[in-house]
């Protein structure tokens, strides 16, 4: 159906668009304005329109969320959802089910979400999980680094070329769109007993470093053509003076892309009082000043959330810490591990308050908003529904001031945060939270409103308030066809996003012999066909398979 | 083309390194449970409404007008694969039922105990590949489990000397299904009950007693405990079948976070036959909710401790065997779907359906949670899958249920 969004500020960083204009699309795609009318028209005067938004970091499938959620039935609160949308019951906070997810995001004019961290041995359950997440497209970043048969290769020193076909092999067989990479060995290291585990130290088993396994991994994805850079969870994960790593790691790949996840948790150092203070000024210099480098935020918020890591060694440090007072760790299949602890941020603490505030200097001081994404690292941070009071937090310096007085008095004066006077425009809002993390995922049709683009359209009444702007949009459209004959789902389901780099084929007798050696479940059932996807995902949504370009 | 690999769906270990039995009708290999099952799913046998043989189609009406009507429905048994259970939250969430797993009282020991203090878990390869120390708690885990000692002890291990690896017995007195060449050593507690014993083996790895104090036995299994590499506590929730079990299993999940302080132990709860993990999982991820779990007008909470007394129908979901039909349901009217070997005797309204792993495929979660299978089908199926038979069901429901 031809559709006329009529007279609204169109904010389109992509294609330079801040203007007052007609938006039409028609089957799903967007198109320029045709000859003929409408058969469908929406009178937008006063309100926004900005393509979908697009989380590129946020855990809403896999194993560690469903911990999550199993040790926390206190958290799930009922979701009231519209009568007449023929939407399941739901409800959820922190560790949010997948039907909550999807109702939520999409009810802040979100429609897509990356889980950040898929398990190879848990990719099923992750694909499962997001294919009962309704409305939203989805995709996963594999997680490698602390997996043994990458241990191995790196040990005995093999080919980059062999490194290339197993991220690869990774990748197809587990229907994934990029790769991360969480504390480097370190999850393997923790197995070993291992409680600290820097960029240069020695992994006690393998004797490899993490600084080899990130330049592997980055040479990796760059020479496949993967289009996300390598997604990195650093090092030394909230440690005081972690910053030093963090530096270290942005230049540990010699100029090859790098996405930085959950830079807050990382720029920390250890001056004053406390030994813990700010080191945003450090990584934003950085980031500024490094081209191959882009960053997610991971911003806290106060409150009640839960974090969940891939991270054992890191979690097993901040099991003290919880609230409540159970932590789950998990040591997982000669792949990689997990922790899961509740927290609850406040702002009396000296040390949350001033992780509010890090957070919220790195978005004031990294200049280049299309290297930066909004995130909230959902649930770590604080759950991803409090994005609309962060974009106020970053658009209303008043409001932040307002914030920034309430925090514990030490943790001000440990802050520049006051001094910053930026405010985020419309524009800059939309390039952080669509425009941004479309072009770092390569997804061309994404987070833009140009005409062949999907028409995945978020309209939002403006208003001085971004908070409650944000909060509820006026219309949501998610209009993409279906490519499969079995799907007749009101609500839509959203589409899986895939990336299948070429490799050699000789690798998969190596992991067949690794499988027999190390693993307890056959080669010839691990990897999952398209097949198993489309029954995964409930034969809804259509399989996006981008292209990987080699440099 | 080559058959697809069997991942076997008869206890929760899900071995996928056997060969399918084919159509000869006895498995080949040496587990009791395995070949138990498929006897149990053999039977042939079709639709059925008291009694009588009808066609599907009106047996799947005679279900939905008896949905309709009920008013406080149970969806119970839930032995199946993902899908089963995705269709069966659906059409609870449509008539405002509970859901309830038959093996629950089980699964409540290792919930409870997580809810209240966390856990550290592993899994079959970290298990196998490093473990130095497997201690076997409460219950002779063989019997539910017949080939977990051969999935972790055999091949040899990676990370350890494979003549290092130890193998303890703490209230268990010995295992039918013993390791090949490794020695099963019974702890003596000294007379003490499970409780105390591990109570016991907490103080000692605290240094909150003198060693001397406690059981000889249990002081020098504490010593080994704090020593060794990587250690291993294995119990099936389903042998704790005594009062304050989840107690215990707190017990034992705080022993594992003071010995993680300086070394690493990890716990493999066995579970995950007849589907008990499946049904779990994807009630936690849909609702929030492990099971038991309730929908009712418009909203959905957990419901740990259900009251049955109202019931008047449950909907028995059994695709996979090894439950026990519980005795709170013997005088309630029953809908049943799954397996024709699986159906309860008295049910009014029977529906076969394919069997996950062998007629139809389907996803199931292995004992560690983490490791989701994907078992193929091996043989053509007289019947839908019990999803397909549970969307028909909904299918025919007068909107709202
Ligand atoms: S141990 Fe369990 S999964 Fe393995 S063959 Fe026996 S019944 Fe099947
Ligand atoms: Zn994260």
């Amino acid at each position: 159906m031809l559709t006329r969004l009529k007279r609204g500020r169109v904010v389109d960083p992509a294609n330079g668009v801040d203007a007052v204009a007609d938006l039409w699309f028609e089957d799903g795609r967007i198109v320029s304005p045709p000859a003929g009318a409408a058969a469908c028209e929406i009178d937008c005067t006063g309100m926004v329109l900005m393509a979908g938004g697009i989380d590129l970091h946020t855990h809403i499938g896999g194993g560690k969320v469903n911990i999550a959620r199993t040790l926390l039935p206190e958290d799930h609160v009922p979701l009231h959802l519209a009568a007449d949308m023929a939407l399941r019951s739901a409800c959820g906070h922190a560790a949010m089910p997948t039907l909550a997810a999807g109702y939520r995001y999409a009810q802040m004019g979100y429609t897509a979400c990356f889980e950040p961290a898929m398990l190879p041995t848990n990719a099923r359950q992750a694909h499962l999980e997001m294919g009962d997440t309704p409305i939203v497209d989805h995709g996963a970043y594999a997680l490698l680094g602390s997996d043994d048969f990458l241990l191995r290769q790196l040990a005995a020193d093999a080919p980059q070329a062999k490194i290339n076909d197993y991220v690869a092999w990774t990748l197809a067989a587990t229907q994934a769109m990029g790769i991360k990479v969480v504390n480097p060995g370190g999850i393997s290291a923790f197995k070993f007993n291992c409680r600290a585990f820097d960029l240069d130290d020695a992994h006690p088993h393998y004797g490899v470093t993490p600084r080899r396994i990130l330049q592997a991994l980055a040479r990796a994805v760059a020479e496949l053509g993967v289009p996300h850079p390598l997604h990195v969870h650093a090092s030394n994960l909230g440690a005081a003076g972690n910053l030093a790593t963090t530096l270290a790691t942005m230049e540990a790949v010699e100029g090859l892309p790098l996405h930085l996840t959950h830079v807050q948790f990382h720029s920390y150092g250890t001056e004053g009082e406390f030994k813990f203070s700010s080191g945003a000024a450090q990584v934003a210099e950085a980031v500024n000043r490094l081209r191959h480098v882009s960053i997610d935020i991971g911003q806290i918020l106060f409150g009640q959330t839960v974090t969940c890591s891939g991270d054992s060694m890191a979690q097993h440090r901040n099991a003290d810490l919880a609230a409540p007072r159970k932590t789950v760790l998990m040591d997982i299949e000669c792949d990689a591990g997990c922790g899961v602890v509740p927290f609850r941020y406040r702002d009396q603490s000296y040390v949350n308050a001033l992780q509010w505030a890090i957070g919220l200097e790195l978005f004031l001081l990294v200049e280049d908003p299309w290297r930066i994404v909004l995130t909230t690292d959902h649930p770590n941070g604080a759950p991803f529904t409090s994005y609309p009071h962060l974009i106020r937090l970053l658009c209303d310096k008043g409001f932040r001031d307002e914030q920034f007085a309430r925090l514990h008095p030490a943790a001000q004066a440990m802050s520049i945060l006051p001094s910053l006077k930026r405010e985020y425009s419309l524009t800059e809002i939309a390039v952080v939270t669509r425009a941004a993390p479309a072009r770092l995922l390569g997804m061309a049709g994404r987070g833009h409103l140009g005409a062949g683009a999907a028409a995945d359209i978020a309209i939002y009444r403006e208003q001085a308030d971004r908070e409650a702007m944000f909060a509820a949009p006026a219309w949501v459209f998610r209009t993409e066809r279906s490519s499969c004959a079995r799907a007749a789902s009101r609500p839509p389901r959203g589409a899986t996003h895939v990336v299948r780099p070429e490799y050699d084929r000789a690798i998969e007798r190596d992991l067949a012999a690794h499988f027999d050696s190390h693993m307890t479940q056959s080669f010839a059932g691990f990897a999952i066909g398209e097949a198993e996807l489309c029954e995964a995902c409930n034969h809804g949504g259509r399989l996006h398979v981008h292209s990987c370009h080699t440099r | 083309m080559n058959a697809p690999h069997f991942v076997c769906p008869f206890c929760g270990l899900l071995c996928d390194d056997l060969p399918f039995p084919g159509t000869s009708g006895l498995l080949q290999t040496a587990c009791p449970k395995a070949a138990e099952g498929w006897a149990a799913i053999r039977a042939t046998g079709d639709a059925r409404v008291d009694g009588v043989a009808v066609a599907e189609a009106a047996a799947v009406r005679a279900a939905s007008a008896a949905l309709a009507k009920a008013r406080r429905p149970l969806i119970g048994g839930l032995a199946g694969d993902v899908q089963m259970m995705r269709a069966a939250l659906a059409l609870a969430d449509r008539c405002g039922a509970r859901v309830v797993h038959a093996n629950q009282a089980a699964a409540q020991r290792n919930l409870f105990a997580l809810q209240s203090r966390g856990a550290v878990a592993t899994t079959l390869a970290e298990a196998r590949q490093r473990a130095d120390l497997v201690v076997v708690v409460g219950g002779d885990v063989t019997r539910r489990f017949p080939r977990i000692m051969e999935r972790l002890f055999a091949p040899a291990p990676v990370f350890v000397d494979a003549a290092q690896r130890r193998l303890a017995l703490l209230g268990v007195d010995a295992l039918e299904y013993a390791p090949a060449g490794v020695s099963a050593e019974r702890v003596d507690c000294g007379g003490l009950d499970l409780f105390d014993a591990v109570g016991a083996l907490r103080a000692c790895c605290e240094d909150r007693i003198d060693a001397r104090m406690a059981p000889a036995g249990l002081a020098a299994l504490a010593e080994r405990m704090q020593s060794c590499r990587y250690g291993l506590l294995l119990w099936a929730a389903g042998d704790l079948d005594f009062a304050g079990a989840d107690l215990l299993v707190e017990q034992l999940q705080q022993l594992l976070q003071d010995l993680n302080r300086e070394t690493r132990w990890a716990a493999l709860p066995l579970a995950g036959s007849g589907g008990d993990l499946t049904a779990n999982a994807v009630a936690a991820w849909q609702t929030g909710f492990a099971l038991p779990l309730e929908f009712r007008d418009g909203e959905v909470a957990g419901d740990a401790f259900p009251d049955y007394s109202d019931v008047d129908l449950l909907l028995w979901l059994a695709v996979l065997p090894g439950l026990t039909f519980p005795d709170w349901a013997r005088d309630v009217p029953v809908v049943a779907i799954g397996a024709p070997g699986l159906a309860p005797p008295g049910a009014r309204v029977f529906i076969p359906a394919a069997v996950p792993g062998v007629e139809a495929a389907g996803h199931l979660v292995r004992t560690d949670g983490v490791v989701t299978l994907y078992a193929p089908a091996q043989t053509a199926s007289a019947h839908p899958a019990a999803a397909t038979q549970l969307e028909r069901i909904a299918a025919a429901l007068e909107p709202p249920c």
